[in-house]
């Protein structure tokens, strides 16, 4: 029995506390009675009805307790409760049923048994599962005599985990020694544990044959359809990356400041030793200097001999001559832009007269076309 | 490095953008100083297209050897050229911080930013001079 005090604590948590407050005045009602009572044959049998229905209270409050126990918010069910084991079920041999489930097992062939034994549960178990609602479903199939039925694999299995390659062999050992050599005992108990687990056999991949096995021909070869290889998208940066990746794999940086200075002289970063001012221009090298300045040749095609336009346009190529910055196609360039401008106001210059007159102008086709 | 125009984009920068108003770390190099600049960006690039022509329509205008004719045609095809196809328009702006005047021409730089370059040692062949 509880003692009060120690109910008042866990009060909050069990019902039983409330009933136990209506009961408490019943039950220790022995104390004012006995203050109170003063004859001897009255309270006799006072007392005797009493503790009759103290009994009768108790036990009520007794069988009631247990339902309260098996509530789930009460602290009861946080206690440690003995594990519920199954029943035996007596299968009842029934003997139709029995052969039924034979025959239906090796019509349906593979494992005999174990259809016959998931066969038979399920004819029997329905009638268990239909009482049980309120509880967990229970698994149709019965674990022991599903394992009953089974043999155990004795067959000799490739140990995958102790074949290990050359190179990991060599890996280990070395690393072994280095770790010894480095390392003191495990002392803590993780050190026991991680040495343990490294000590386990590393596992290793055993020789793996990829072309060997059957072909299942799941997909379709690819490669044979045209747009199969058009339509896979192709990761551009991606491959420039790699690319990329490689070459810089090969080329090294400098060692020192003179393979540097080497690079960037490869480069074009660096003017080329011995100093020389054109240096970067070849290509005008090349050109001759009679041609920047005799352009006059250039107008003989389509400027007239006389004229202000021939006046004008060989102070333009004096101009072009004394021009170091021009290349000579610019030059060119130049003097054709004012061709093509004069041609276009060819009728305001005949007007003014500044080209020469029809008759002139029939002689210069002439010998242009001779 | 004393870069006026890097420095004001880094200032301007975090308050543009409120979501990266934290901090600018890298400085940006990928934008022009200031507004004049790009003007004057867009300036060059007209008178990349049209710069050639302006100048031998010119060129046909300022003698008196053609006839008078040819010019006035000449004056109109000008004025209907750009504006900013003319090579006077074009400001030699610093290249850093676009600064108007003071620049080294050679080098396009401000004088202030010629001098911060020449004193780390980043300009080749510029020295102090001394004789």
């Amino acid at each position: 029995m509880l003692t009060f005090r120690g109910f008042s604590r866990i009060q909050p948590q069990l019902k039983l506390s409330s009933q136990f407050h209506k009961l408490s005045p019943i039950l220790f009602s022995n104390v004012k009675d006995d203050s109170s009572s003063s004859d001897e044959d009255e309270p006799k049998s006072k007392k005797n009805q009493q503790a009759i229905n103290k009994l009768n209270l108790l036990l009520e409050s007794m069988t009631k307790e247990n339902n309260m126990v098996t509530s789930t918010s009460s602290i009861g069910a946080q206690l440690a409760k003995p594990p519920v084991k199954p029943k035996k079920q007596k299968a009842k041999t029934e003997e139709p049923i029995v052969e039924a489930a034979k025959k239906v097992a090796e019509q349906l062939g593979g494992d005999v048994k174990q259809t016959e034994s998931e066969l038979l549960h399920k004819l029997i178990s329905p009638t268990e599962m239909q009482t049980k609602e309120g509880e967990e479903p229970k698994k149709s199939i019965n674990l022991r005599e599903l394992i009953s039925g089974m043999k155990i694999d004795r067959s000799k299995k490739l140990d995958i985990e102790n074949e290990e390659s050359r190179a990991q062999q060599v890996r280990r050992i070395l690393g072994k020694r280095k770790v010894d050599a480095i390392r003191e005992q495990p002392s803590t108990f993780r050190d026991i544990i991680r040495e343990q687990q490294s000590q386990k056999v590393h596992a290793t991949r055993s020789r793996v044959d990829l072309f060997g096995g059957e072909y299942l021909g799941i997909f379709k070869e690819a490669g044979k359809d045209e747009k199969t290889i058009a339509d896979v998208p192709q990761l551009t940066l991606w491959q420039q990356l790699e690319k990329r990746e490689l070459r810089l794999a090969i080329t090294h940086p400098p060692k020192n400041i003179y393979e540097e200075m080497i690079q960037w002289t490869d480069q074009g970063k660096l003017w080329h030793f011995p100093i020389d001012n054109e240096q970067g221009l070849e290509e005008e090298k090349q050109i001759d200097f009679t041609e920047h300045i005799f352009l006059e040749h250039h107008l003989d095609p389509w400027c007239p001999k006389k004229g202000p336009l021939r006046h004008f346009m060989e102070l333009v190529c004096v101009g072009l001559s004394k021009n170091p910055h021009f290349t000579v196609q610019m030059k060119l360039e130049h003097i054709n832009w004012f061709r093509d401008y004069f041609e276009d106001k060819k009728q305001v210059l005949l007007d003014t007269g500044a080209l020469p007159t029809d008759t002139e102008n029939s002689v210069q086709d002439e010998k242009t076309l001779s | 490095m004393a870069l006026f125009g890097i420095v004001k984009a880094f200032s301007k920068f975090p308050t543009k953008t409120p979501e990266l108003a934290k901090c600018q770390v890298q400085q940006i190099r990928t934008k022009y100083a200031d507004w004049r600049m790009i003007k004057d960006v867009k300036r060059r690039n007209t008178l990349k297209e049209f710069g050639a022509e302006r100048m031998r329509i010119n060129s046909l205008r300022k003698n008196d050897i053609l006839p008078l004719e040819l010019k006035e045609i000449a004056d109109k095809e000008v004025i209907a050229l750009p504006r900013d196809s003319n090579y006077i328009r074009v400001r030699h702006r610093c290249a850093i911080t676009s600064r108007p005047r003071g620049v080294v021409f050679k080098w396009r730089l401000s004088r202030i930013v010629w001098r911060n370059l020449a004193d780390y040692n980043k300009l080749s062949g510029a020295q102090r001079a001394m004789w």
